[in-house]
């Protein structure tokens, strides 16, 4: 019967030859007994020797059965001492007091051996399978403490990762509703060195701690490349080079990456697997979607894998909306969900001066009512900035000392095949801002170079015309067929830099030349003396004249040198 | 004698105790003796609560030792004791008071059996 | 059940039906469906007639189930698409990866 140790079973009556015959037939049973004699002696003797099942004379002196009972279940608290009431209770309101004070069970005189045999025999694997529950709930419970805290370990790590950046922007709002600690959502802006606005929003498949360790590399990837000038298209290939080679097969993650750029005034974006995001044309009231055109990132090998970006105009007030599928998927009451015309709806109904993201985030709400949340919720809006309002350059880095004197030249020269794969863009920068002196005006090179490379690819080699993008269907044109020309592209660029400098300051020469038949450059400056408002070539001209010393043209055209100085003091 | 006790149940409780079956009617017999004085007093000074308490635990040692007739007896008194007034009481207790007296000869003769 | 699968006469093309809900739950069972098979068949069709909605884990279970039929030379058919079922289908852009009727 009761294995290794017996079990204790407390044996309360007052009448002595009835306690004397109890004990005596629960030993024979082969457990071991305790004796009281009346009720507080029980509750006494509960105290000191923790019995496993008690059996209570119903009337006793000092403290009836059923007070003792209660105090002894209290005593017992989360343990199950099963409690065998020792009296024939004729009266049905005897019977339920004892009940109410927590009789397991009943067990009448005269004492009958075989029938209290069974009766502790019953109550004693109840007993254990008590004990058996409680234990496997307690380590179901450590086990999910520690589940928790390791979560929570993690997503602190997380967040000093993820939600660093440039989110707290006054431009950016967003709501991240997490699910359970961690959601399998990722939002993520920083500004490249030009001071163009980067956001990625990433949703990985299920939540938890799968995408919190997917996470962390996008994130890594995410900041390292935009800070160091790589474009999205380069981000997006890198972060499913990665993700690929960590995720289990099966997971993967959806996402959008927008790259704003306020002076030239458009975004670049690519999506994988999100729902459209959603361009709104403050002025025009237009809505434009940024529908997903490709797989989502960590499923496609690298050479299958299509980084291809896709370009749209912006002006300032337009906003940017990009959420995850948990908006769209909400369900109200009756299982309705919210989805894509609603949120087309409300922000279509957004006044210019409003912002759409309150107006989505309350009807989301509202449409889920007492129903709750099924899924994460993430929702980011990005208001177009004008340009005044935001610097050219990235926030000038503080460095540790002036730098001593320097000369030095630098001549990088890229042929076809490199022009067609690769961004030189975040090499030479990384090269420039090896020095100290030239570190503090990153941003200000970093927009020059830009606008020379892609003044030298896409007119003097790639012979694209500028003035399609005057028009909104010319400007997507126009990236078209830059995309097919490249692929055409024969012929190649260099990059010639002479650098001066001492501790009162320097000169950065930079004469980019291409191998196109070059153009009229005397015409074009003309016209540049007279800018028209509302135009969208010429952009990238006025803003190097505006961030270097001087801009001159060379050769048939195809040549084109600038001046970047700076002094020695500050800036 | 017989008719007094049940001898069936007896000669178990005899197996079970072994050495202290003698102790057990020892025991029997003071607790009987002293509910009956419980149940004499409570009659005078009219406690009826009390009186029911002792004819209930009088009734529960008289079935454990096989005194079915007295446990029979026992619980008329308990339930008249919440049913009636004191004085139908009187020759209640008289009866129970009688065939106690019986129960515990019988239960001294089996005690000097062995 | 949630799933059932049954084999071409000649063994050659596995349909799994999806009925209700298509998500984390009948993660085990669709696996079931395809791993438990002595030979492996050279098509497999999901039929997603009775299926109204799958979430992205269901994606997930897709892909294993063609990384299992052969990667990029798998010859997996989605069929019976709902409008909701195909719009989530359409935006993760799996038309690139299975080929859906």
């Amino acid at each position: 019967m009761p294995a290794a140790s017996p079990a204790r079973v407390l044996v309360a009556e007052d009448n002595r030859a009835d306690r004397l015959l109890l004990s005596a037939i629960v030993r024979s049973e082969g457990y071991h007994v305790v004796e009281a004699v009346d009720g507080c002696d029980a509750v006494e003797q509960f105290r000191t020797h923790r019995p496993h099942i008690v059996l209570l004379d119903a009337l006793m002196p000092r403290m009836d059965g059923f007070e003792a009972a209660r105090r002894i279940k209290a005593e017992a608290g989360e343990r199950f001492v099963p409690v065998i009431f020792l009296s024939a209770l004729g009266a049905d309101d005897a019977l339920l007091a004892a009940v109410e004070a927590g009789a397991d069970d009943f067990l009448g005189k005269p004492y009958n051996q075989v029938i209290l045999r069974a009766k502790l025999s019953a109550l004693e694997r109840l007993r254990m399978l008590h004990a058996t529950m409680q234990r496997q709930r307690d380590e179901i419970s450590r086990h999910h403490a520690h589940l928790v805290q390791e979560q929570e370990a993690a997503k602190a790590i997380f967040d000093k990762v993820a939600h660093t950046g440039s989110l707290d922007e006054p431009c950016i709002r967003y709501l991240i509703s997490p699910l359970a600690v961690f959601n399998g959502d990722v939002l993520l802006a920083a500004r490249n060195p030009a001071g163009n606005l980067y956001v990625l929003l990433g949703d990985f498949t299920g939540h938890g701690l799968t995408a919190a360790v997917g996470a962390m590399p996008l994130a890594e990837i995410f900041y390292g490349m935009s800070n160091k000038g790589f474009g999205p298209g380069d981000i997006v290939r890198e972060a499913n080079r990665k993700l690929g080679a960590m995720l289990p097969k099966g997971y993967f993650c959806c996402a959008a990456l927008v790259a704003l750029n306020v002076h030239k005034g458009t975004i670049e974006f690519w999506n994988g697997g999100l729902p459209s995001g959603c361009l709104f044309r403050a002025g025009r009231r237009e809505l434009v979607h940024l529908e997903s055109h490709h797989l989502p990132l960590g499923i496609q090998g690298d050479a299958r894998f299509d980084s291809t970006t896709r370009v749209l105009e912006v002006e300032p007030g337009d906003r940017l909306i990009l959420c995850t599928d948990g908006i769209v998927e909400a369900r109200n009451d009756t299982g309705e969900a919210f989805g894509y015309e609603r949120r087309d709806e409300i922000i279509r109904r957004t006044r210019p001066e409003e912002s759409a993201f309150d107006a989505l985030k309350h009807a989301v709400y509202a449409h889920m009512g007492a129903s709750g949340r099924d899924d994460d919720i993430t929702l980011v809006e990005v208001t177009v900035a004008s340009p005044q309002q935001v610097p050219i350059a990235a926030p000038v880095q503080p460095v540790e000392n002036g730098g001593g004197s320097e000369e030095w030249r630098l001549s990088y020269e890229l042929g076809p095949r490199s022009l067609r794969s690769s961004n030189p863009l975040p090499l030479l920068q990384h090269v420039v801002t090896e020095f100290p002196q030239l570190r503090r005006h990153a941003g200000t090179i970093f927009t020059v170079l830009t606008e020379l490379y892609s003044n030298a690819l896409e007119h003097g080699l790639l012979r694209l015309d500028s003035s399609l993008k005057s028009s909104a269907a010319g400007f997507a044109e126009y990236y078209r067929a830059r995309s097919r020309a490249l692929v055409e592209l024969d012929g190649f660029l260099r990059f010639d830099f002479r650098c001066e400098m001492d501790g009162a300051g320097g000169r950065l020469y930079i004469t980019v030349t291409d191998s196109g038949p070059g153009f009229d450059y005397s015409a074009k400056l003309a016209e540049l003396d007279a800018p028209r408002e509302g135009e969208y070539h010429g952009r990238g001209l006025r803003l190097l004249r505006e961030l270097c010393q001087s801009v001159s043209f060379r050769g048939r055209g195809n040549e084109v040198e600038v001046v970047f100085a700076w002094s020695g003091e500050h800036g | 004698m017989a008719e007094r006790l049940d001898r069936a149940l007896l000669e178990e409780r005899r197996m079970l105790m072994n050495d202290g079956f003698a102790a057990l009617l020892d025991a029997y017999l003071d607790d009987s003796e002293r509910r009956m004085g419980e149940i004499g007093d409570a009659l005078e000074s009219g406690d009826l609560e009390r009186l029911r308490r002792a004819a209930h635990a009088l009734k529960g040692s008289a079935a454990n030792v096989g005194a079915e007739a007295l446990a029979v007896l026992c619980e008329e008194l308990e339930d008249a004791a919440e049913a009636t007034g004191l004085d139908a009481l009187g020759p209640l207790v008289d009866r129970v008071r009688a065939e106690l007296r019986d129960v515990r000869d019988a239960v001294v003769a089996e005690q000097q059996k062995h | 059940m949630s799933i059932a699968s049954q084999l071409s006469k000649d063994g050659r093309e596995l349909t799994i039906r999806v009925s209700g809900r298509f998500d984390f739950s009948v993660h085990q069972e669709f696996r079931e469906a395809y791993e438990s098979l002595a030979e492996q068949p050279a098509r497999f069709r999901v039929d997603m007639r009775e299926a109204c909605y799958l979430d992205s884990s269901a994606l997930g279970m897709l892909l294993l189930l063609r990384d299992h039929a052969g990667g990029d030379h798998a010859d997996v058919e989605i069929v019976n698409c709902n409008a909701d079922v195909r719009k989530i289908l359409t935006i993760s852009n799996f038309e690139q990866l299975f080929s859906i009727r």
